[in-house]
């Protein structure tokens, strides 16, 4: 019964939101529109013998989009849920009888959701792509498919930690850092291996650990670039486990920071 | 006295020059304060004395760096005891995006409220502060009084028991302001506590059954008004001024004449003035008018605290420096 009036709240905030019309139109622009236009070529073709690379082209074009929607939108919503929690406005709810943890599971709660649901769109269109081109859909696609939502999870989830902490464009900055710069490191790990800078090797591959990679749930390991059986293995388990647990940890240290934080200083 | 509803145990609490300052500000400096049901307290104090604060950490806005703070027997930090509670802040922003309707719906189910009790209780509230006209408009177009006004509905629109205002009649004008005191006295009726923190002195001594002053964050005094108010020995009286006031009265206190209305005002600083003066007059053959013991006022009082601790620290710092 509260959590449907603190939805509404949300909802119409978002709606009163630049981001949130940004991140409509993004997806439309990104994800619908070529798409829609593409499926009836599709459909005639799917029978003709350069139905595969077609198919491959469509696939790609999709995992490239669950990219930009990673990059782009993940951040976005992000930066909504975290800002949320804290703007001046949101101690006119927090004076009444919500929890500051029902005020932080409701605002990553409905803009997860929104995100999930473009993300559920994408799965559904993969699920009508391999339909039309006969695809076996095995267990270890299913398993590719649910791993992709970490690709734009974390990215949400990172960006909402540090939105609901620091301001907006602090957030932005340490979001390029993890998620542009440091990933390259691993590139100057190899390179420094070989000219025997053990130090700058040691602490490139340290930052390669402890920042959280969403590159395995996206392009070449994403189910889009990989069509054809395959048998289920370790690995993708592997990732599954870690993006629960960098979710889990990023919500609860969100929660367990919020819980205790005091909100803006009305002398500031 | 039954159990009191807010009970605050040695409050401390800091505030950061800035995000990266190690250099703290005592906000709240030990305060411990209980406020019993039915009761309508006034917190009093100058610009920065922890009045904010110390609601801020009633309704878990911000949190203390010791101490505890209870309502109605739960930690202030649960949120459940909230809804037999209200709070107008000072900084009151409210989500602009929605219309006043709105934020008062989700302000009454949210506190578990159905719709006809919000109904009802929202024609009550526009008998009373005549909000009706401005439900329908996006808080984004309201003024100032029209947001202290809807601030006001919202703290009030559950029913609550407990009501903290944070200078409530700012930006009110002088309609709006006379229809909050008969509201506030009307809740004072129906047995509800209320914690008024404002400037306006007269109209907490008017309202307040108790009175709680800070300054830096710790309580100087507390009392009931009228005890606090009371008689502090001086007297005034008041008698015809004959043609040549008699010189013996001089003396005894200060001596004001008003030519249009012919009467004249002796204040005196004790009773024995008063005695000797009263004695004077007759001895003249002066009908006396009228004769009182001076009451203070709570601003009287409230510039005598704070200029008393003004003298204290300067001659600290005048011993410190010798």
């Amino acid at each position: 019964m509260k959590q449907k009036y603190l939805y509404q709240y949300f909802f119409k905030s978002a709606l009163h939101s630049f981001l949130f019309w940004l991140f409509a139109f993004v997806v439309v622009v990104e994800f619908i529109a070529p798409f829609l236009l593409n499926l009836d070529q599709l459909l005639d073709l799917s029978q003709k013998s350069d139905a595969v690379m077609i198919e491959r082209n469509i696939l790609e074009n999709l995992n490239l989009s669950l990219y930009v929607l990673g990059f782009f939108l993940g951040p976005a919503l992000g930066i909504l849920a975290g800002r949320m929690l804290i703007k001046k406005e949101s101690e006119a709810l927090l004076a009444l009888n919500i929890s500051r943890g029902e005020f932080f599971v409701g605002s990553f709660l409905f803009h997860g959701c929104l995100l999930a649901s473009i993300w559920l769109v994408f799965v559904l269109f993969y699920l009508l792509v391999a339909y039309i081109f006969k695809q076996p859909i095995n267990a270890e696609m299913i398993l590719k498919l649910i791993l992709s939502i970490f690709g734009i999870l974390l990215p949400f989830l990172w960006i909402g930690f540090f939105s609901a902490n620091t301001k907006p464009i602090a957030a932005i900055l340490l979001y390029l850092i993890i998620f542009l710069i440091i990933p390259n490191f691993g590139s100057v790990e190899l390179s420094s291996a070989a000219s025997s800078q053990k130090a700058v090797s040691f602490f490139a591959r340290l930052a390669s650990i402890i920042v959280p990679q969403t590159q395995p749930f996206q392009l070449a390991a994403s189910p889009f670039s990989r069509l054809g059986p395959a048998t289920m293995n370790l690995t993708n388990w592997k990732w599954l486990a870690y993006g629960i647990l960098w979710s889990a940890f990023l919500l609860l240290s969100g929660f367990l920071i919020f819980r205790k934080k005091d909100l803006t200083d009305p002398h500031s | 006295m039954s159990e009191p509803i807010i009970v605050a145990r040695e409050l401390v609490k800091y505030y950061r020059e800035h995000a990266l300052s190690r250099q703290k500000k005592l906000a709240l400096d030990n305060l411990s304060l209980e406020i019993g049901p039915g009761e309508i307290v006034a917190l009093l104090g100058p610009n920065g004395a922890g009045k904010t604060t110390f609601l801020r950490i009633l309704f878990g806005l911000i949190f203390p760096a010791s101490g505890e703070v209870k309502v109605f027997g739960q930690p202030s930090e649960d949120s459940s005891w909230r809804k037999r509670a209200g709070y107008v802040s000072e900084f009151y922003t409210p989500p602009k995006f929605l219309r006043g309707l709105e934020l008062l719906e989700i302000s009454a189910r949210v506190n578990g409220k159905s719709r006809k009790e919000f109904l009802d209780r929202l024609e009550w509230l526009d008998q009373a502060l005549g909000v009706k006209p401005m439900l329908m408009m996006r808080i984004s177009d309201y003024s100032r009084g029209m947001l202290q006004l809807i601030a006001i509905t919202q703290a009030l629109i559950h029913d609550p028991d407990l009501v903290a205002l944070d200078e409530p009649t700012a930006n009110l004008d002088a309609v709006s302001r006379k229809r909050l005191k008969l509201l506030l006295a009307e809740l004072r009726k129906k047995g509800k506590s209320i914690l008024l923190s404002s400037h306006i002195l007269s109209e907490v001594e008017e309202l307040c059954d108790r009175v709680i002053f800070l300054e830096k964050g710790k309580l100087i005094q507390q009392g009931k008004t009228k005890d606090l108010l009371s008689f502090e020995g001086g007297y005034l009286v008041a008698f015809k001024t004959p043609n040549i006031i008699p010189e013996e009265l001089v003396p005894l206190g200060t001596i004001a004449s008003d030519p249009e209305l012919g009467t004249t005002l002796l204040e005196t600083k004790s009773e024995a003035e008063k005695d000797l003066a009263v004695k004077i007059l007759a001895q003249n053959g002066i009908s006396i008018d009228s004769l009182e013991p001076k009451q203070k006022t709570l601003e009287d009082l409230f510039l005598s605290l704070v200029e008393e601790k003004k003298l204290e620290k300067y001659f600290l710092e005048l011993v410190k420096d010798q």
